[in-house]
C-alpha cells in the first residue's frame, strides 16, 4: 500500500513518514504542495495523506482537485493541520476528505485514522 | 471589518486633503490678489485692485476659505476616526501576536523538557541492557529493545512543535508588516513627500512560493480539538 504524504514542512513529512513506517506503511510518496502532489498521484497510490495549508496549492484545493478526476474520486484522503476551527473541519468534509488530524498528533491517533478510514473504504464515500 | 475601513478612511482622507491642496493652489496661482492682502496700504484699495484682477473677488475667496475649511473639518474627523480605527486593529492584533509569541516560548520549552525528559528514559533504558547483558532471558532484552525503540519513537513526535511554532511566527511576522504598511500609509497621507519604508520581505529565504500560516496554529489543547473534528466527521458519516 502505497502513501502520498503532502506537506510543505519537511520536518512533518519526515515525521509523518516515520510514523507509517513505523506502524506498518513503509512505502512512501513525498510532495511539497497540492501541485506537486498532483504531479505525483497516479493509480500506485493508494492513500493520501496531506496538510492544509500549503504554498501553490492548499490540501483542500488538492482534495477538491482530486475528487473531481480518475482515481482520486475514490483515494482515501486524511487531512493533517493545526487548522482546528469548526467552519474549516466542515469545509473539509464537503471536500470529500476521510478523516481528520488535529496537529500536534500522536502515532496511535495516525493509526487508527487509517484503520478506520482502510476499514470503511469498502462503503462508497460521498 | 476594520481592516478594510480604515483603507477607505485613509483614502477619503487623503482625496480629501488632494481637495484642499487644490484649492490653496487656486489661492496661490492669484499674485496680485494674495500680494494687495498682505500689504493692502502699500497697494491702495482692496476692493480695487481685486476687482480689476478680473480673475476673482472677496465673495470668490470667501468662498474658497469656506470649501477649504469645510474640507479641512472632514479630514480632521475622518483622521480621528482612521486613529480610533487603526487603534482597535493594530491593539487587537498586537495582543494576538503578542499571546502567540508566548505561545512559541512555551512550545519550545515543552518540546525540550519532553525530549531532555525521553533521552533521560533511553539512557536509563540502555543502562537497563548493559546490567542485564550476561543475562540469557531473551524475552526480557526483546522487551527492553521495544521500549528503547518506542522511547526513541516518542522524541521524533516532539519535533511537531518545530511546525506549528513556526506558522505562529510567520504569523506574528505579517502582523509586524501588515501594520509597518499602515503606518507607511498614513505617513505617505500626512506627507506625501515622506520617504517610504521598503516593506520588510515576508517570505522567508529558501522559500519558492508564497507564505502559509494558519493564524491559529497551537500546541495547546490538541486533545480537545481533534475531538471537535471526530464529532463532525462522525455526524458527516451517520
Amino acid at each position: 500500500m502505497r502513501f502520498l504524504v503532502v506537506d510543505d514542512s519537511a520536518t512533518m513529512r519526515r515525521i509523518l513518514v516515520n510514523s507509517l513506517q513505523r506502524i506498518g506503511f513503509p512505502d512512501t510518496v513525498e510532495a511539497e504542495d497540492g501541485q506537486q502532489a498532483l504531479e505525483k498521484f497516479d493509480a500506485s497510490i493508494s492513500f493520501v495523506i496531506t496538510d492544509w495549508n500549503m504554498p501553490v496549492m492548499s490540501g483542500i484545493e488538492l482534495a477538491r482537485t482530486l475528487r473531481a478526476h480518475g482515481n482520486g474520486k475514490t483515494v482515501p484522503i486524511l487531512m493533517v493541520t493545526t487548522r482546528s476551527v469548526r467552519e474549516d473541519i466542515v469545509t473539509a468534509v464537503e471536500a470529500g476528505v476521510n478523516s481528520y488530524i488535529v496537529k500536534p498528533f500522536t502515532p496511535q491517533v495516525l493509526k487508527e485514522k487509517i484503520e478506520q478510514v482502510l476499514s470503511s473504504a469498502a462503503a462508497p464515500t460521498n | 471589518m476594520t481592516a478594510r475601513h480604515a483603507k477607505e478612511l485613509l483614502y477619503d482622507s487623503e482625496a480629501a486633503l488632494r481637495l484642499v491642496d487644490s484649492a490653496i493652489e487656486d489661492l496661490r496661482t492669484l499674485p496680485r490678489i494674495t500680494g494687495t492682502v498682505a500689504d493692502p496700504t502699500a497697494n491702495g484699495d482692496v476692493r480695487d485692485i481685486l476687482s480689476s484682477s478680473g480673475s476673482l473677488d472677496l465673495v470668490g475667496l470667501s468662498q474658497i476659505l469656506a470649501q477649504s475649511y469645510g474640507e479641512i473639518v472632514k479630514v480632521l474627523g475622518s483622521l480621528r476616526e482612521s486613529r480610533s480605527v487603526l487603534e482597535r486593529t493594530a491593539v487587537e492584533k498586537l495582543h494576538h501576536t503578542h499571546d502567540k509569541l508566548r505561545e512559541v516560548t512555551n512550545a519550545t520549552q515543552v518540546a525540550a523538557t519532553d525530549i531532555l525528559d525521553g533521552l533521560d528514559r533511553a539512557v536509563a533504558l540502555v543502562d537497563d541492557m548493559d546490567s542485564k547483558a550476561n543475562d540469557r532471558d531473551a524475552d526480557g532484552a526483546a522487551d527492553l529493545r521495544n521500549k528503547l525503540r518506542d522511547e526513541l519513537f516518542s522524541l521524533m513526535g516532539c519535533m511537531q512543535f518545530q511546525d506549528i511554532t513556526t506558522q505562529q511566527l510567520t504569523y506574528a511576522s505579517s502582523v509586524l508588516t501588515e501594520i509597518e504598511s499602515r503606518l507607511s500609509q498614513l505617513a505617505t497621507i500626512l506627507d506625501p513627500t515622506a520617504l517610504q519604508v521598503a516593506a520588510v520581505a515576508t517570505v522567508p529565504s529558501g522559500s519558492s512560493g508564497a507564505v502559509t500560516f494558519d493564524a491559529m496554529a497551537s500546541m495547546d489543547h490538541a486533545e480537545s480539538r481533534q475531538a471537535v473534528a471526530d464529532q463532525i466527521f462522525d455526524r458527516s458519516r451517520a
